[in-house]
């Protein structure tokens, strides 16, 4: 047990061209960020190491962020600040970390994550975009189950997508571009997707989703 | 004019499609070590075109080089561009978006050059389409004066025929130098006329205008002749070749892909060329001479590229790595200064003996990969024929020293069809492959085997040039031998698909008719050819009935030493000469020696270099 080990909880970004990159090459992208800045992030044992490194839930491909999570160990102590700098030194535009803070070791791994709140930019082609929304979001809350068709390793499911969604609000409506939030529990097997949401409430009104973006997690 | 119907640039839109693609991280741009230049501030733009995929492109070596080389010049930029993926293309193509390059999005045809490196014939006909994506015409002959120049170098451009129709000059041999060359030609003739750009770009050494050849032909289909038009160009093109490679400037920095690549670590050229003189081997041939770069500036640009990307690997890149001078010395000296930043290094070409197993053992901390030799043939004699100096012994005493240091997966390459061969020969490679996990069981350890098998391609300025290739029924033949043959818990075997090799055969030795088959081929639908999922022979033989082209005039037929060969104007520095002794010799299964171990076998090729870097110059420092 090295007594100088510190676990680093960071928060980060993921937008512009970073935004197309699937989880694996976050992670990776993350890794080599941190190889460059010299951080003396600490090792797995084993045969083959890897880096102490772990992330909170990923994010759908093509969705922006600006609270995504991950944590590292270090081998030794280091100024939070002053590794947030020097890593965002070397992180690719689109991935810019914004806080960087010490945790004690006894924490998790990473916080507990209830759920992640979205503003999901979309494109109405109704004639009054907000009476319609209001009224399809009213339905969409008013079911107890929606069924979506969902491909999971080649096989087409069916999943319940209400159950997740914890709250569902427009925020503001702009000519025919609207944006909601929804508020997405992490609970259970099947996480509901934002994109799915919007599936779903396109089979009542004329629309189409634009932008997907996790303000926070919850 | 030949274009498929390309609506009107839309550029920008590219973001729009991306949610309907696959990897959509190969088509944004902006990845760490990216050179983005204000395109306003420069003089002259480059577009380095590279015909496959991005993950593909991204772990050629040589874009790599020439983005460095180029983007140096404040007054240049070159940006990349790959080919899109079919469920991409087809979105540009649906939306309208031309191709534009990863830096800026420029569309292509805004660029002043746009160059393709050719390394693998297969990807020709997504040349063809990708220049129809950029709404350039596809035939160098319909393109005007406000198109870019269209080039392509790399090792396909030693037989530039098959795309003369299609490709505005060539670049041959090493380009490091040229391209800096043609660049400065061309910004002088900045706002002339194409022809005159392309006269001028045909008096720079190394480079082949097609354009200014006329090629006519016997009644019997052969080549009668390959003439320069009046006042034109050099009879013959040379290829050009770096005298000194400390001194040529090698990239400071990488570009990081954002996607996993095939070669995902620091690749470290150390060495060009190769003696051993396997006698199918391009390669082998084309980047001669054998080229050492210093080991003290080795270790600087290792040094300088892990820091620069990250990366926690670095590959010792050469056609025969373990045949560099002072490989232990270099090995052990990058392990001593990296190996506390858990940096591994990796040999990608492995020799068949033991010293080199125990080499690598000593560098993979881990066995995360298996061993792979290449002994080529199965019987003694073949591997004589094509002077592939292996032994039995040597590939069993490799394979027990591989066990021995831990690895317990082992990969064996062989080629089927090679000149001569007999049933004799295709059986002896799995004879001699049943005998590697018996080597195994006498050790008590478990050994995988896998044996990947291609067809044996004939290729331009290599002794089997003139060679015959199996036709496909023979090759399908020689496979089933070796399906029924290999049997085994732990051996598994795999082979190229015949008509793919078949189809390489014929663009790698094909003439200017070839080229009407590749545009015929491409607006059939062909492309993407070398992916097996989307390789479709029957457009092909199509393509070839329609223009009235035999492909077993050029796969199959055997070459007299008269025929002039459609590349007889392009030279690599090994003589001809040389070629033929080297074809009588493996008629007569007679192995040579590897020059670097005494005798010069006057291959012809120093006569490229001056006193001071020759061959001669170099052995006598070794020897």
């Amino acid at each position: 047990m090295n007594t100088h080990a510190q676990r680093v909880a960071l928060t980060y970004t993921k937008t512009g061209a970073a935004r197309w990159l699937s989880h694996l090459d976050l992670i990776r992208t993350l890794e080599m960020a941190i190889r460059r800045a010299k951080a003396p992030i600490a090792y797995s044992q084993g045969f083959n190491p890897r880096p102490r490194l772990s992330f909170g839930p990923p994010l759908p491909l093509g969705a922006t962020s600006s609270a995504e999570l991950a944590a590292l160990k270090l081998d030794s102590p280091a100024d939070p600040r002053q590794l947030l700098d020097c890593l965002n030194a070397q992180l690719p535009a689109g991935i810019q970390i914004t806080d960087a803070r010490v945790v004690p070791e006894s924490d998790p791994t990473l916080p507990a994550i209830r759920g992640s709140s979205y503003l999901v930019r979309v494109l109405c082609r109704a004639a009054d975009p907000a009476h319609a929304l209001q009224k399809a979001l009213g339905d969409f809350l008013a079911h107890n189950e929606v069924i979506a068709e969902r491909i999971d390793k080649r096989v087409m499911k069916r999943v319940d997508i209400r159950a997740g969604v914890e709250s569902l609000e427009i925020v503001e409506v702009n000519e025919n571009i609207a944006v909601l939030r929804m508020r997405i529990s992490h609970a259970g097997r099947q996480i509901t997707r934002p994109s799915e949401v919007v599936q779903a409430i396109s089979r009542s009104m004329a629309i189409e989703m634009l932008s997907i973006h996790r303000e926070f997690f919850y | 004019m030949v274009t498929t119907n390309l609506p009107e640039v839309k550029p920008g839109l590219i973001e729009e499609l991306l949610p309907r693609v696959s990897k959509p991280a190969r088509y944004t741009g902006g990845e760490w070590n990216e050179i983005r230049k204000d395109r306003d501030a420069v003089d002259f733009t480059v577009a380095l075109a590279f015909p496959d995929i991005y993950d593909i492109g991204m772990s050629n070596f040589g874009l790599r080089i020439l983005y460095h080389v180029l983007n140096q010049r404040p007054d240049i930029a070159a940006e990349r561009v790959f080919a899109p993926w079919v469920d991409m293309e087809a979105e540009m193509r649906r939306a309208g978006v031309p191709l534009v390059s990863l830096e800026t999005r420029t569309p292509l045809r805004e660029f002043d050059v746009v160059g393709f490196s050719l390394s693998y014939e297969l990807t020709f006909t997504n040349v063809l389409n990708m220049l129809d994506m950029a709404g350039i015409p596809v035939l160098s002959t319909e393109r005007s004066d406000s198109d870019p120049i269209v080039l392509a170098g790399g090792h396909c451009a030693f037989n530039p025929e098959p795309m003369a129709d299609f490709i505005d000059a060539f670049v041959i041999g090493e380009g490091e130098e040229v391209v800096i060359e043609i660049v400065d030609a061309l910004k002088d003739l900045q706002g002339q006329g194409r022809e005159l750009k392309l006269r001028r770009l045909a008096g720079i050494p190394g480079v082949y205008v097609p354009s200014l050849y006329s090629v006519s032909y016997n009644d019997d289909g052969t080549i009668a002749a390959v003439s320069g038009v009046s006042g034109g160009p050099p009879p013959k093109v040379s290829k050009r070749v770096l005298a000194d490679v400390d001194a040529a400037p090698y990239p400071e920095t990488l570009i990081v892909p954002w996607v996993q690549t095939p070669h995902d670590r620091v690749a470290l050229e150390i060495m060009r060329g190769c003696t051993r003189g396997c006698r199918f081997c391009q390669a082998g041939i084309i980047t001669r001479p054998v080229r050492q770069k210093d080991r003290r500036l080795l270790m600087r640009q290792a040094q300088e590229l892990l820091a620069c990307t990250g990366y926690d690997e670095v590959s010792l890149l050469s056609l025969s790595s373990a045949d560099y001078d002072e490989i232990a010395a270099l090995v052990r000296e990058l392990i001593d200064k990296h190996s506390d930043d858990r940096v591994g290094i990796s040999l990608p070409s492995l020799r068949v003996d033991a010293d080199c197993v125990a080499l690598v053992a000593e560098i993979e901390r881990v066995r995360k990969s298996g061993l792979t030799f290449a002994p080529e043939a199965g019987t003694q004699r073949l591997r004589d024929v094509i002077n592939k100096n292996v032994t039995e012994d040597d590939l069993l005493a490799a394979i027990a020293a591989a066990i021995d240091h831990g690895w317990r997966r082992v990969k064996l390459y062989f080629m089927i069809g090679l000149p001569g061969e007999t049933d004799e020969d295709v059986l002896g490679i799995p004879e001699l492959v049943h005998k590697v996990p018996r080597v195994a069981r006498e050790k008590r350890k478990p050994l995988s085997v896998n044996v990947s098998v291609s067809s044996f391609v004939p290729k331009a300025h290599t002794p089997f040039q003139w060679r015959p290739q199996d036709t496909t029924a023979e090759m399908e033949r020689k496979i089933s031998i070796l399906q029924s043959g290999l049997k085994g818990r732990n051996i598994q075997l795999s082979w190229h698909s015949p008509t793919g090799s078949l189809l390489e055969a014929v663009l790698a030795r094909g003439d200017r008719r070839v080229g009407r088959v590749i545009l015929t081929a491409w607006l059939n639908g062909c492309k993407f050819d070398g992916w097996d999922e989307l390789h479709d022979w029957s457009k092909w033989l199509a393509a070839f009935d329609a223009n009235g082209v035999d492909p077993a005039f050029y796969a199959n037929r055997r070459r007299s030493y008269d025929e002039v060969l459609p590349w007889d104007h392009i030279e690599s520095g090994v003589s001809e000469h040389f070629l033929m002794v080297q074809d009588r010799l493996a008629d007569a299964a007679k192995p040579i020696g590897d020059c670097r171990d005494g005798v010069c076998l006057n291959c012809g090729v120093d006569e490229l270099l001056p006193d001071e870097h020759s061959c001669a110059a170099r052995c006598a420092d070794v020897h």
